[in-house]
């Protein structure tokens, strides 16, 4: 189960927990992060955002005011040191996946990955499992890099290498094909690759035995490695078939038959083709957004009524006409049945899967315009901001 | 078992990732060049446009490109024109509409009133009219101000 479906309910008072505490208690060092096992790695980068409840826009919906929303941020002082303080977030960047918002208590500006910022509607106690669960996996992959790193270098001489019975063995699987055999010019370089893994394998079965052996936070060379728990080893399937309890195929398969429209080449390729249309679609804009000159209000008016004009006809003509084209193209050889175009009887219609098809393309083609629309409206807004002086 | 996403960044990339195209700067160029003009004896200045105008002409293009789009045919109606034949002119795909009057919005104690699809059109339309309405109130105080005052 993944930890978004766990938190269903949720306490209000939030207010009464302190997340240092509660962050302290879990033995987790954000005051210095420099001094946090692993804290050479960036945090973010192992936050796992299945923890979250709400997507970011659902965070900055409700905002006070309609300006920030309320939150916990991690601040970082001159001497490096952290604090959780109050930030009034604002904004979030979705390419670079940060919020922006400002530290109350010296109402300073700061960008931050989500991992460094609890809001105040979120439950700290599952903040800090979030915290955790990142602060953890960024342990052992460090743990993970020093340990390939002793590997990798450990010396290689005098590791016993492939002794000939397993080089020939492998020379026979590998050349036994028509283009290969008789051909050697790769042999050397293939060989000595292998060796190389064998060797590091070997090493690596040495180094395993003296962590186990001299393990622990007092081992000279390995220092204290946090590895992750190795998985158990699964027991091998006694049958090459797995045995599934009695049931009835023709029915289940008839069943599905009737739910889906996907059984038939004719349709998955006209959907494909009529998606790769409502993606380009996409890439358009309604309005013209790139404005960079100063220009007379009439001059503003005809560049943004040419591009909806331009917009707005390639949608009603070429894109719908190109859709029905697709279509007619596809379905063209199916004559008779359920798909066919030239049906003439509407009862038959409605209850058919031409129907059904032509329903799930409305929703796709709507669902491309709602796509087009939030985009071209965001992008409009946001250029003609831009003109304005910061207040 | 979790599957992480490794996202990690240099901080270079990230400066341009965030180089906002649409940031505000402190000394932006004007969108509008609009004149100061005289009428014939008059020795009151006058903007060549009124700035409520711009407001409600940038307001109208906003409008204008969401209602070009309710004009475009459902496909079924193009393939099988020979079973809709009456409901021909009714057959326009389902598109976003700005409301008129402020949407429902989603309540957390009552979960049978859902969200209205076109809150956020909503939002961003008042939020894009309140911005240009406060940008234009400058506008006012420049033509009553001092300089002007002893021009005239």
């Amino acid at each position: 189960m993944s930890p978004k479906k766990k938190e269903t309910k949720i306490d209000d008072n939030f207010s009464d927990f302190d997340i240092e505490q509660l962050l302290a208690d879990e033995g987790i060092e954000f005051r210095n992060p420099e001094k946090a096992p692993g804290g050479w790695l960036p945090l973010e980068a192992y936050d796992d955002e299945s923890y979250d409840i709400k997507t970011p826009s659902g965070w900055l919906r409700n905002k006070v005011e309609g300006k920030y929303v309320k939150a916990r941020g991690l601040w970082k002082d001159r001497d490096a040191l952290c604090y959780w303080r109050d930030i009034l977030i604002t904004r979030y960047f979705p390419k670079s996946r940060r919020y922006e918002g400002t530290f109350n208590h010296i109402n300073q500006k700061a960008k931050l990955p989500r991992i460094y910022i609890m809001f105040d509607d979120e439950d700290p106690r599952h903040f800090v499992k979030r915290f955790k669960h990142a602060y953890q996996t960024r342990l052992y992959a460090d743990s993970l890099i020093k340990y390939n790193y002793y590997i990798e270098n450990m010396p290689s001489g005098g590791i016993t290498e492939l002794d000939h019975e397993k080089i020939n063995r492998i020379l026979i699987l590998t050349q036994n094909t028509k283009a290969l055999r008789g051909k050697s010019s790769a042999d050397t370089t293939l060989l000595n690759e292998i060796n190389l893994d064998f060797v590091k394998t070997m090493n690596k079965i040495i180094f395993d035995k003296h962590l186990k052996e001299k393990g622990g936070a007092n081992n000279l060379i390995a220092g204290n490695l946090t590895l992750p728990p190795e998985k158990p080893e699964e027991l091998t399937a006694y049958f090459g078939m797995i045995t599934i309890p009695e049931h009835d195929y023709p029915a289940t398969f008839a069943r599905f038959n009737i739910s889906t429209l996907l059984k038939t080449k004719e349709v998955v390729l006209a959907l494909h083709e009529i998606k790769k249309e409502c993606n380009e679609v996409i890439s358009r804009d309604i309005y013209n957004p790139n404005i960079n000159k100063t220009m007379e209000i009439e001059d503003f008016k005809q560049i943004q009524s040419s591009s909806i004009s331009q917009t707005s006809y390639y949608l009603r003509e070429t894109w719908v006409n190109k859709i029905k084209d697709i279509i007619k193209t596809n379905f063209n050889d199916m004559k008779e049945g359920w798909f066919n175009l030239n049906e003439t009887n509407k009862d038959f219609y409605e209850i058919g899967n031409l129907k059904k098809f032509l329903t799930q393309v409305r929703f796709l083609m709507q669902d491309t315009l709602l796509v087009l629309t939030k985009k071209s409206i965001h992008r409009f807004k946001d250029s003609l901001l831009t003109f304005l002086p910061i207040s | 078992m979790n599957s992480i996403i490794n996202r990690f960044i240099s901080d270079e990339d990230l400066l341009k990732l965030e180089e906002d195209p649409y940031a505000t700067s402190k000394d932006p160029i004007p969108l509008f060049s609009i004149k100061l003009e005289l009428d014939d004896g008059s020795l009151e200045p006058q903007y060549s446009v009124d700035p409520v105008d711009l407001v409600s002409t940038i307001m109208k293009i906003f409008d204008l490109g969401i209602e070009k789009l309710q004009e475009i045919a459902q496909i079924e109606q193009k393939l099988m024109s020979h079973l809709f034949k009456k409901e021909a002119h009714n057959m326009n795909l389902k598109v976003t509409v700005r409301p008129r009057v402020e949407p429902v919005k989603e309540d957390p104690k009552d979960k049978s009133v859902l969200e209205d699809e076109n809150l956020w059109l909503w939002e961003a339309y008042k939020t894009l009219r309140s911005e240009l309405m406060n940008a234009i109130y400058p506008m006012d105080e420049f033509i009553s101000c001092e300089l002007l005052t002893k021009l005239k």
